[in-house]
Formats: structure tokens, C-alpha cells, sequence
């Protein structure tokens, strides 16, 4: 338990944070229970590489490195953190391991909150939550866009690629013709996805009542990138390739990046943070889509009601999703990788 | 699902592979890492020693034993070296409709023939298109079926796609007739409608080449209630890891690393990684092909898409 004059710093702190500017004063004096205040000398280590932890942190004063180390001697630094950033939240969506190593460029205070943070949101659902998940989620998604990006940047990774793109998207044809009403859905096969299981029967009727259901052809491509989407889509059945353009040589390839199965969400990364798509969503079979419009979700989450809860559910259920993608793209990109030593 | 294993490289204890790594092939049956259910069907293996007795020719294991309390399988293993092991542990649905005897268990290797081949994986609907399939086969092929299982019709049917199924053959022949196989059974589903989700993933073998396919037809396609195959891709996965020595390195199991000049010697393709330690496996991407040549010792990978 921390004393008055450390809590009133921690508050302070964490009211600095872009992480909780929309948190009252009584979530924030909660946030502030599982919190507690360290400083670090020069040079002294917050965490190392592979270390297990979850826990998050904002920075009070001074300033931090975070390194990724190539080899025994090797150190690569991704980035650094000053004064009412947050970072150390990547380990929540791999499974509690830190992916690099984190040091004290000068002395340096933090808030080290603890990784309960994620329950502790889960339990109060406010909007002020809502915002504060969808900011980590919203780094998340840069994070996994950026090990996307790296995967067409290096000319040492060698992708498959798809002979051809059709110019047409769904979306842009106008995805309005092709709704069908979302109540349609089968609630019981619906339970069975993965980004459904914190649901229960009566949620998941809400959810569908405000969704559609939009059937797509193998071959046609579901949104291109660089757009800017109005929905997020939930694959309930067939599969979606995720396709990355760019030039090699001069000419224009395809690269397939990723396959996402049933149950998992699509178009949902720019929907953290309202940016373009950062890739190609091509069916790659029949395929059937929950479609759920931004406006409605955003309706959902402001709104206080039960269906707030509908909304928090599915927030959380990209969440997991996130730690599943961020997982399987850093693996693609390491066989990618893998693939120029063998041929 | 079934449980699918392929090594090519340096001579082996085949132990290292089939029963004592940390998810060695037989682990995998009560204890996969990726599936909840147990694969005990049937425990096979083909492997092939160079400089052996007819060196061609595999040694053969099938038993139905249960694999974790097999001592015939356990003592063959530890005594046996191969440069190449085709293996498999057989799943199937629980209940009475499902005959489990040695014929069913794969690989499959038609006497004769040079090449085995091994399936994880199943052809929904499978009796709608039985006949069908064995039409297209040559007859002295299909006269050899045995058993009752969707795969060794398939393995039927990709020996007929080859010119002279009894003759020696290239990897790249081998890649064709894997290739043709796969698109003749789609030509098949669309003759009958049968649109589900469907996997193929094969590893075949004359003992000097490999292919592995990881195909799925109509991927993540299903009518009714989803099953968790179709909603876990990585039940269909094939992983593979390359380097100079798979062994037990300072108390964990890890191929050693390749040579400096960034070539291998040996692979392992499976299911699931064999190795407490994934970091070194790789993931193969659905709807492609391996073609896995050993080219004055050094393993050359060429992954294709399939692209059908």
C-alpha cells in the first residue's frame, strides 16, 4: 500500500497519461491501488528481454530506451519513451513476455501499474475503460501493422503472392446491396467462434440484431488497402486473405501476409484509430461476414445500457484477437524470413 | 486430427523423432499441443536407411498397439538410424462406425512402389465421390486398395497420376502427381457438390525427396454448427525446422543449428513442432506445396502455392 504523498504522485501521473484523460477522478483513485512509483539511475534496467511480466508504465520524469536484442553482443533500439508515455503493455498480448529490454536513459521516475489494470476494466466497463483498452489495442494494431509493413520491406523476405488483384472491392461496389438482416445468424453456431465466447445467448441476439450479414464470392476482394472503412467485419464462415501491394523491381506484387479462419475479426485495426486500411482483404472462398457498422459500435459504447456490454464484450474479444494475430504475424514474418536461406 | 511426420538428413536414431522428443510423434497422440482429443488409431512409419539391405527399400512399422505402451515400437526405434522417416499416427472418430486394424494405418506403400504417402486430414462425404475416385485410378493400382480410409484412395489415386507408378521417380515428378491428385478430387467435389471444409495435407516419400502439401479445400466452409477443426487452423498446420543434428543439445531438444554458410543438412517436417522450444520451426502457409530435396548433403526447400 503506497502512502498519501506517493499516492498523490501517482494520481498525478497518471492523470498526465493520453491513457486515462477520459478516466474520473474515483477510476482513476482505483487505477491508483495497483499502481505504485520507482525510479531508475542511468542505465538501469525496467525490465529485460524475455523476462515474464505484464505490468504497464508511465513516465513520470525522465526518460527510457527499449532495445531488442539481435545475438549475444547485438542491440537494436525500436523506440523512447519521455515524459506521460506509456509503454510495457505489448507483454499483455504475448502471454506476459517482454519483447525487449527497457533502460533508464537518465534518472527517471515511472507509475508501474499493475497488469490487474485489464480486470479492472473488464469489471467497470465505463467509457472512460473503453477508451483506455482501445488506445492499448490501438498500439497493439500499429505494432502488428508495423510487423506486416516489415514483412514487404525487407527484400530478404520472401512472401507468396497472388497473381492477381481485382480492381473492384466490395465496399466500394457498395456493401449497402449485399446486407441481409444480421438477425438471420444461428446464435448456436455463433457461440462456437472464439471472438464470441465471453457472449451469452442473450448478447450475441443483441449484437446480431444490430449487424449484418453480407455473403461474399470466392476471388472478391472485400475492402483494398489504403481505404478508409465505415465497417469492421466478423468472419463467420470460409476465409480471408490478407494481402500487402508493393513494388519489386518496378512492378507491382501482392504479397499474402496472412489467413484469417472463422471466428476471427477483419477491418478492425483501423477502427482503433480511424486510419486506412492498412491491407487487402480478398475472400479467398465463399465466405460470410457479420458486418458491423463503426457508428453503431460507437453508438453502443457511448451509450449507457445494457448494450454497452454488448459493445465491451466484442472491444474485448478483438483484444484476445490481438494476441492471436500478433502471435501468428510474427511467425509469418519469420518464415518469411526464413525462406531466403533454403532455396 | 491426425499426427503427420517427415525427416530427410544425416543418419538418425529413429527414437528422436517417433518416441522421445518432447512432442515426439507418439507424444503426440494422448498429448498434442494443438488438439484435445487422442490419436490412437494406428502407429506406422517407413524409414529408409542409405548403405542398408536393399536401400530402397524402407523398414515398415504398423501397429494398433497404443503407441505410449508399444515396447516393440519403442525397442525397433532405439536400435534404428535412417536418413529419411515417413511417419504418422492415425486419428479417428470415436464410435463404431470407425475400424481401426493395421491396413488403415498409414503410410501407405502399394507393393512394388518406391514412393509411401502419409494424410492428416479427411474428404467430407467422402462415399459420395468413393467411386468416382477409384474410376480414375489405374486398375493394378486400385486392385491393391485395402483398407477402408479416404487416404489410401487418395494415395491410390496420386500413384495413378504417375506415368509408371512402379518405376523410379524424381521430386518434381512426384510434386506434379501430388499437385494433379489434388486437383482431380476438386474436379470430383464440384461433380458432386460437396463444398466443406476438407483438408489434404500430405507428406510423400521415395526416401530420397519429400512433399508435403498443406491444402485445404474450401477452408473454413461448413453447413450447420462450425466444428473446431475448421475453426482451428493450426490442428491442419504442417511446421518444419532445418539444421545439422536433431537431438537432445544441453538438456533441451532442438535441431543444432545449420552451417555458416547458412545451408542444412537435415529437416523435419511435422504436424507440430517436436521441441519444447518453437522459435526454430517454421509454419507453412495453406495452399502450398514442399518439395524437399537432399542435393550433395544440403536440403533445398521449395515452397509453391498450390494455387487452386
Amino acid at each position: 500500500m503506497n502512502n498519501k504523498g506517493e499516492k498523490t504522485d501517482i494520481l498525478s501521473g497518471l492523470k498526465k497519461s493520453s491513457l486515462f484523460q477520459h478516466l474520473s477522478e474515483p477510476e482513476l483513485s482505483t487505477v491508483s491501488l495497483i499502481s505504485s512509483l520507482n525510479k531508475f539511475e542511468k542505465g538501469a534496467a525496467l525490465f529485460s528481454q524475455g523476462d515474464r511480466g505484464g505490468d504497464v508504465f508511465i513516465i513520470v520524469s525522465g526518460s527510457v530506451d527499449v532495445f531488442i536484442h539481435q545475438g549475444i553482443e547485438n542491440k537494436k533500439k525500436i523506440a523512447t519513451y519521455k515524459k506521460g508515455d506509456f509503454f510495457g503493455e505489448l507483454a499483455f498480448f504475448l502471454k506476459d513476455i517482454r519483447i525487449g529490454t527497457a533502460l533508464a536513459c537518465e534518472k527517471t521516475t515511472v507509475v508501474v501499474m499493475n497488469k490487474k489494470i485489464y480486470d479492472l476494466a473488464s469489471i467497470f466497463r465505463t467509457p472512460g475503460f473503453v477508451d483506455f483498452l482501445k488506445k492499448i489495442a490501438n498500439r497493439a494494431g500499429a505494432t502488428l501493422k508495423e510487423i506486416s509493413q516489415s514483412m514487404t520491406s525487407n527484400k530478404n523476405v520472401r512472401l507468396q503472392f497472388l497473381n492477381h488483384l481485382p480492381s473492384n472491392s466490395v465496399e466500394e461496389q457498395g456493401i449497402e446491396r449485399r446486407r441481409k438482416d444480421g438477425s438471420n445468424f444461428k446464435v448456436d453456431n455463433l457461440k462456437n467462434l472464439h471472438i464470441f465466447k465471453r457472449f451469452d445467448q442473450e448478447s450475441l441476439v443483441k449484437l446480431c440484431k444490430k449487424s449484418f450479414k453480407v455473403n461474399i464470392k470466392k476471388g472478391e476482394v472485400i475492402f483494398p488497402e489504403n481505404s478508409i472503412g465505415k465497417s469492421f467485419y466478423i468472419i463467420v464462415s470460409g476465409a480471408v486473405l490478407i494481402i500487402k501491394s508493393f513494388e519489386i523491381d518496378g512492378k507491382e506484387k501482392h504479397g499474402k501476409i496472412a489467413l484469417i479462419p472463422p471466428g476471427r475479426p477483419l477491418g478492425h485495426l483501423s477502427f482503433f484509430d480511424n486510419s486506412e486500411r492498412s491491407a487487402t482483404a480478398i475472400a479467398c472462398e465463399r465466405t460470410t461476414l457479420m458486418e458491423i457498422e463503426l457508428s453503431t459500435y460507437n453508438e453502443l459504447v457511448c451509450t449507457v445500457s445494457d448494450e454497452t456490454d454488448v459493445a465491451f464484450e466484442l472491444l474485448e474479444g478483438f483484444i484476445d484477437d490481438l494476441a492471436v494475430a500478433m502471435v501468428n504475424t510474427n511467425r509469418a514474418l519469420v518464415y518469411a524470413s526464413s525462406q531466403a536461406g533454403l532455396n | 486430427m491426425c499426427r503427420l511426420l517427415g525427416y530427410l538428413g544425416d543418419d538418425l536414431q529413429v527414437s528422436a523423432l517417433i518416441t522421445d522428443s518432447d512432442s515426439s510423434l507418439t507424444r503426440q497422440a494422448t498429448d498434442s499441443s494443438v488438439q484435445n482429443f487422442m490419436n490412437v488409431a494406428g502407429t506406422g512409419f517407413k524409414a529408409w536407411e542409405n548403405g542398408s539391405i536393399y536401400e530402397d527399400e524402407p523398414y515398415t512399422y504398423k501397429s494398433i498397439e497404443l503407441p505410449m505402451y508399444d515396447r516393440t515400437l519403442m525397442g525397433l526405434t532405439k536400435k534404428l538410424k535412417a536418413n529419411c522417416v515417413l511417419g504418422h499416427i492415425r486419428a479417428t472418430v470415436y464410435g463404431n462406425l470407425s475400424l481401426v486394424n493395421t491396413t488403415n494405418v498409414h503410410p501407405f506403400q502399394f507393393t512394388g512402389t518406391k514412393i509411401a504417402l502419409a494424410h492428416n486430414g479427411g474428404l467430407t462425404d467422402f462415399p459420395k465421390m468413393k467411386f468416382a475416385l477409384a474410376a480414375k485410378c489405374k486398375p493394378e493400382i486400385a486392385n491393391k486398395v485395402e483398407g477402408t480410409t479416404d487416404s489410401e484412395w487418395i494415395y491410390a489415386l496420386f500413384l495413378s497420376m504417375l506415368d509408371d507408378p512402379f518405376a523410379n521417380h524424381t521430386s518434381e515428378e512426384i510434386a506434379n502427381a501430388a499437385s494433379k491428385t489434388i486437383q482431380e478430387i476438386k474436379t470430383l467435389r464440384d461433380q458432386f457438390h460437396i463444398d466443406t471444409h476438407s483438408v489434404i495435407n500430405l507428406i510423400i516419400s521415395n526416401g530420397k525427396s519429400m512433399i508435403a502439401t498443406c491444402f485445404t479445400y474450401d477452408f473454413g466452409c461448413y453447413e450447420g454448427i462450425v466444428s473446431p477443426a475448421v475453426l482451428s487452423p493450426q490442428m491442419h498446420s504442417l511446421w518444419y525446422t532445418a539444421g545439422d543434428k536433431f537431438g537432445e543439445h544441453d538438456g533441451s531438444w532442438a535441431m543444432s543449428d545449420g552451417n555458416n554458410d547458412g545451408t542444412s543438412t537435415s529437416i523435419i517436417i511435422a504436424s507440430e513442432p517436436l521441441t519444447r522450444n518453437d522459435s526454430s520451426w517454421f509454419e507453412i502457409q495453406k495452399y502450398s506445396m514442399a518439395v524437399i530435396d537432399r542435393i550433395d548433403g544440403k536440403i533445398k526447400v521449395d515452397i509453391r502455392d498450390l494455387g487452386i
